[in-house]
């Protein structure tokens, strides 16, 4: 497909042009916190900032997401006194009609059509992972709710020119400018974009008077973007063998050493690009009630609690654990894929920095490793401190 | 000896003696921009153990119940000012073994806020080092700007007047010099809150709450609050509270935090730092604790020998002096 390119200051023409037809997202900076959010004539996309707080999961999985709306009513026949009672039988006894409670269920499911741009090929990369889950891939339960809006959806992605240090894509598989789940990527060259659409539903979004066929100039400028971008990916760890070698260690001691600055809140996954678990609630109130789905994660303690009482994973070391062991184990194992797509954001936003990279080099590594590097854990790659004394 | 070698030195000693089985302090993450808590058990480890204006950790949360699975450790931590206020508040509640603990107290004169600088910008931050109260910045593709210390501090620090710990075993190198800790509260934020009408205050609230996500950081992260499993806010059956995100309900979640932290808390202002979409959060805590200063002149983790507010009850109390 041809590329194309949008100069800077049509951008707001084009986004303008998108709103139109559809809810536009954008990232979008409050109070200099970068979100993404719904986008209006007049608010500023923010590209300068690398990536989002959080991945724009949000609205193809919203974080509280209605299924349906119910309620109770209680049908008691009315009896007429006066009329012969209907049933009765010959003895003049009345089978009394008894009151009977009539739940009534409407089905919840809105998917207005959506584009989101300004996202990272990560972010899109984040959609595609979990396609799997919510797809019904190998015969388990298919999702209406998220594939109505991923149906809905146009993902605008940006490459991202200026990769940070926590970044690390190109090592599972990805690209700074990587098309996976792209309808069309946008790359920031002098002046402007080169935008290539990659889908019909990207050629049908950038189908825009004020795009015009991008210069010879400007697509190798484009080319030189992404390949000097791609070098600059950090490679913190071998994913070859990560799996088989997180099954391996999953006993291991260095688990714990790993997990003891770890406050196990949910940071990590409500940030994450492919975290994708949720709870089931019904909240009623007198007759009236809603079930809806809400975020959940694994490093919440009642995430895994029993009925029983019983919580197989009632400590902080298993729970964590489980997060990397589904992401790079267990998740490849039922979905043939990995549920990881490298932008960083988990350690950007923990609290106490947890380093995915550092535990995927830990309990990734071969067994018998771990022992010598679960030290270094706590003490290995520490740069020189000398002239921070306060 | 600097601070840090005075840390390092006190941690080598209590761990070879064996004074503590492991030794709690900070380290530098990923980068030297970067300070998380650190985990030391072996005596060769201490040197990695950092004092700097990034030390921000309240490191009493990891004594917290169910936080390590190590309830019969010996355990060493350091503790500045505010730090060693919440970990006298958990004292005075006997939530921790005061016979299981080594603290090293560490002066403080205040320390730099890294998400201020954040905001400078829109490029990562790599290291960040202080000298002579000026900040130097550097970020990933090597610009470097230098600022005032004096300007980026952490909230929590421009009103503190505990710059030395209230409760220490031993405290890592001299005092900081400190202005009178008696001296009424400084509550500048809190009157500004206080000012706004009715209906600012609630257009403000929910504002600063729309973009919570309840990931539980802030109450994970807070040193006094350790329910885990058994919050009140993570009750789905009854769902005593609304696990919808939505402005309103994550307003009423983190008021079940507030009131249950309220005598408890004293702004340390670790779920600030924790929140990963930076809300405001220990405004409603400083509000709480303004009201119990102005009702019973106490403050939380102030004095080891003091009964916390909500668990005595004296006549005055109900009668007036």
């Amino acid at each position: 497909m041809t590329i194309k390119y949008l100069a800077q200051d049509q951008l707001a023409a084009f986004l303008a042009h998108l709103a139109e037809r559809a809810r536009v997202v954008a990232p979008i900076s409050e109070d200099g916190v970068v979100l993404f959010r719904n986008w209006e004539p007049g608010r500023q996309v923010d590209l300068e900032v690398l990536l989002a707080k959080q991945a724009p999961k949000e609205f193809m999985f919203p974080q509280t997401e209605e299924y349906l709306k119910f309620s109770y009513r209680m049908d008691t026949p009315v009896v007429d006194e006066s009329a012969p009672p209907a049933g009765a039988s010959d003895d003049g006894q009345v089978e009394a009609a008894l009151p009977h409670e009539v739940i009534e269920v409407q089905a919840e499911n809105a998917a207005p059509a959506q584009i989101i741009f300004g996202l990272r090929p990560c972010d899109a990369r984040g959609f595609v992972q979990m396609d799997q889950v919510f797809g019904g891939y190998g015969g388990f339960y298919f999702d209406p709710l998220y594939n109505a809006k991923r149906e809905a959806t146009t993902l605008l992605a940006v490459t991202c020119r200026d990769p940070r240090s926590t970044c690390f894509c190109t090592a599972i598989g990805g690209c700074p400018a990587g098309h996976e789940g792209v309808d069309a990527l946008f790359t920031q060259v002098d002046g402007g974009f080169t935008v290539e659409p990659l889908t019909e539903k990207g050629e049908a979004a950038t189908d825009f008077a004020a795009l015009r066929d991008a210069s010879e100039g400007e697509a190798a400028e484009a080319a030189e973007v992404k390949v000097q971008a791609t070098t600059r990916v950090d490679v913190p760890f071998e994913i070859d063998g990560v799996r088989d070698n997180l099954k391996a260690n999953f006993e291991g001691t260095s688990w714990q050493d790993l997990c003891l600055r770890c406050i196990s809140c949910g940071t990590c996954t409500y940030v994450c690009p492919s975290c994708y678990c949720f709870s089931v609630n019904d909240s009623l109130v007198e007759t009236k009630g809603e079930r809806y789905r809400v975020w959940d994660n694994c490093f919440n303690p009642t995430y895994t609690l029993e009925t029983s009482g019983h919580n197989p994973r009632e400590k902080k070391v298993n729970r964590f654990r489980n997060r990397f062991s589904h992401k790079f184990w267990y998740y490849q194992d039922k979905y043939d894929s990995l549920l990881c797509s490298g932008c960083g954001r988990c350690i950007m936003h923990c609290p106490t920095r947890i380093d995915i990279r550092e535990v995927l080099r830990v309990m990734g590594a071969p067994a018998g490793v771990p022992e010598a590097a679960g030290a270094a854990s706590n003490s290995a790659e520490l740069p020189a401190t000398d002239g921070k004394e306060a | 000896m600097s601070r840090q070698d005075e840390i390092r030195e006190l941690a080598r000693v209590a761990l070879s003696t064996g004074r503590v089985d492991y030794f709690i302090g900070w380290r530098e993450a990923y980068n030297p921009s970067e300070v998380v808590p650190a985990f030391v058990d072996e005596p060769d480890s201490v040197d990695q153990l950092v004092w700097n204006d990034l030390c921000a950790h309240n490191l009493t949360t990891f004594l917290k119940r169910k936080m390590n699975d190590r309830p019969n450790a010996k355990v060493g931590i350091c503790v500045k000012g505010c730090d060693s206020r919440t970990l006298v508040a958990l004292m005075q509640e006997n939530l921790v073994d005061r016979e299981r603990l080594y603290v090293v107290g560490v002066p403080c004169d205040g320390l730099v806020d890294r998400r201020k600088l954040e905001k400078e910008f829109s490029d990562e931050i790599i290291d960040i080092t202080t000298s002579n109260g000026t900040v130097s910045v550097t970020t990933h593709q090597g610009l470097t700007r230098d600022f005032p210390k004096a300007d980026y501090l952490l909230a929590a620090c421009g009103w503190c007047r505990y710059k030395n710990a209230v409760y220490a075993d031993d405290v890592a190198g001299p005092p900081a010099e400190e202005a009178d800790r008696h001296a009424k509260p400084v509550w500048t934020d809190v009157e500004a809150f206080e000012a706004l009408s009715d209906g600012e205050r609630d257009a403000m609230l929910e504002e600063i709450f729309a973009t919570c996500i309840r990931c539980f950081a802030c109450i994970n992260v807070c040193p006094v609050c350790y329910c885990w499993d058994q919050c009140v806010n993570r009750s789905r059956r009854p769902e005593l509270v609304s696990q919808k995100v939505d402005a309103k309900g994550n307003l009423v979640f983190q008021m079940v935090h507030m009131l249950h932290v309220a005598g408890r808390c004293p702004s340390c202002g670790a779920c600030d730092r924790a929140c990963p979409v930076e809300i405001p959060l220990s405004l409603l805590h400083r509000k709480m604790n303004k009201e119990i200063y102005d009702m019973f002149e106490f403050e939380p983790g102030a004095k080891l020998d003091e009964m916390p507010v909500f668990q005595c009850f004296k006549i005055e109390d109900a009668f007036g002096d």
